[in-house]
């Protein structure tokens, strides 16, 4: 954390002199696992440090990720946020979640206010929303101008993409779902996950790349 | 394919070592992903293409950024827009996905109407 919290530095001097805003954000990932972190903004939304980074046991419930993500607390934390992967509703009950079967159909904001009080505030967002909110939270660490638009872009078990850009100054985040994109036209290309064919996520994920490296290698 | 390798990993490998079956691969996928390029650019001006995940974060430090933009280049209404001035490959920033980490926070300081 030394190398982003001197690379922080590179900020302009008054907004580091302004109010820093504390928030406790959980990451929860394909592996079972929950990443959690003390993040640390400053008055203007960028990004100055995350402290206390933590990564849990496999969780498989939804009182177990509460209790890993809300555990010790340091003062001054405004509310807790989650980072998760799949569909959610008003940013608390989760509809779909591939990594966390587990917390579909649970709020999961508001179970987190009542395990921790209503003076917090809680939200869940999708994964590639947060990767987007957080790049454009660390553009000094990134090397993106201040007003840049942007597209980020996941490639691993799926492809996900989301295109950032800023309106009247307020960071747009637009939905999409671009892993399910037809990018080619051969009827020989495997199938995708949702038994398309010629869906990017079907030839270039993670997934897709080793079916192929195991396909060419009978031959080769 | 050696015990114990990760296809992913071993593939990347065998590209790097100029293997004809990787360098298939390693085409198969940049064409796929030069097309997906260019259809979110038909729609959307950025000059930054920001990538994460295991598999693609291999790939791109072993180079396929340049495939992508030689292929995309040969897609694009306008070829410029390919150039390294116009379409910068950015890992994104940190480790232990700390943009999730960082994104979830600046969202909800947002929600809260902090910024
Ligand atoms: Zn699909």
């Amino acid at each position: 954390m030394i190398f982003y919290f001197l690379k922080s530095l590179t900020l302009q001097e008054e907004e580091i002199a302004m109010a820093e805003t504390i928030f406790r954000t959980a990451d929860v990932g394909g592996s079972g696992k929950i990443t959690r972190a003390d993040v640390v903004l400053n008055s203007v939304g960028r990004f100055w440090k995350a402290d206390n980074l933590i990564t849990s046991k496999p969780i498989n419930s939804v009182s177990e990720l509460i209790d890993f993500t809300t555990a010790d607390m340091v003062p001054g934390i405004l509310g807790v946020g989650y980072s998760i992967a799949g569909v959610n509703d008003k940013h608390n009950k989760m509809i779909v979640a591939p990594n966390a079967h587990y917390l579909e159909g649970h709020k999961v904001a508001t179970l987190t206010l009542a395990k921790i009080g209503h003076r917090y505030k809680s939200s869940v967002r999708n994964d590639m929303e947060t990767s987007a909110g957080g790049v454009h939270a660390m553009r000094a660490e990134a090397g993106i101008p201040t007003n840049a638009p942007f597209l980020i872009i996941t490639i691993g078990t799926g492809i996900g993409a989301k295109y950032a850009l800023l309106v009247d100054g307020k960071l747009v985040i637009l939905d999409s779902e671009v892993g399910h994109m037809v990018v080619s036209s051969s009827p020989f290309d495997p199938r995708c996950g949702d038994l398309a064919i010629g869906h990017v996520e079907g030839i270039a994920s993670g997934p897709a790349i080793d079916r192929m490296v195991a396909t060419y290698l009978l031959f080769y | 394919m050696p015990e114990g390798k990760v296809p992913g990993a071993y593939l990347g490998e065998c590209y790097s070592a100029g293997e004809e079956w990787a360098v298939e691969i390693y085409n198969t996928v940049a064409d796929a992903l030069a097309r997906l390029l260019n259809n979110i650019r038909c729609a959307y001006t950025f000059k930054y293409f920001v990538y994460k995940g295991t598999a693609g974060t291999d790939m791109f430090d072993r180079g396929i950024g340049e495939l992508i933009r030689k292929k995309v280049r040969q897609m694009l209404v306008n070829p410029k827009w390919a150039d390294r001035s116009n379409l910068k490959f950015i890992e994104t920033p940190g480790p232990n996905n700390l943009d999730a980490l960082v994104g979830a926070a600046y969202l909800l300081a947002a929600d809260l109407g902090l910024l």
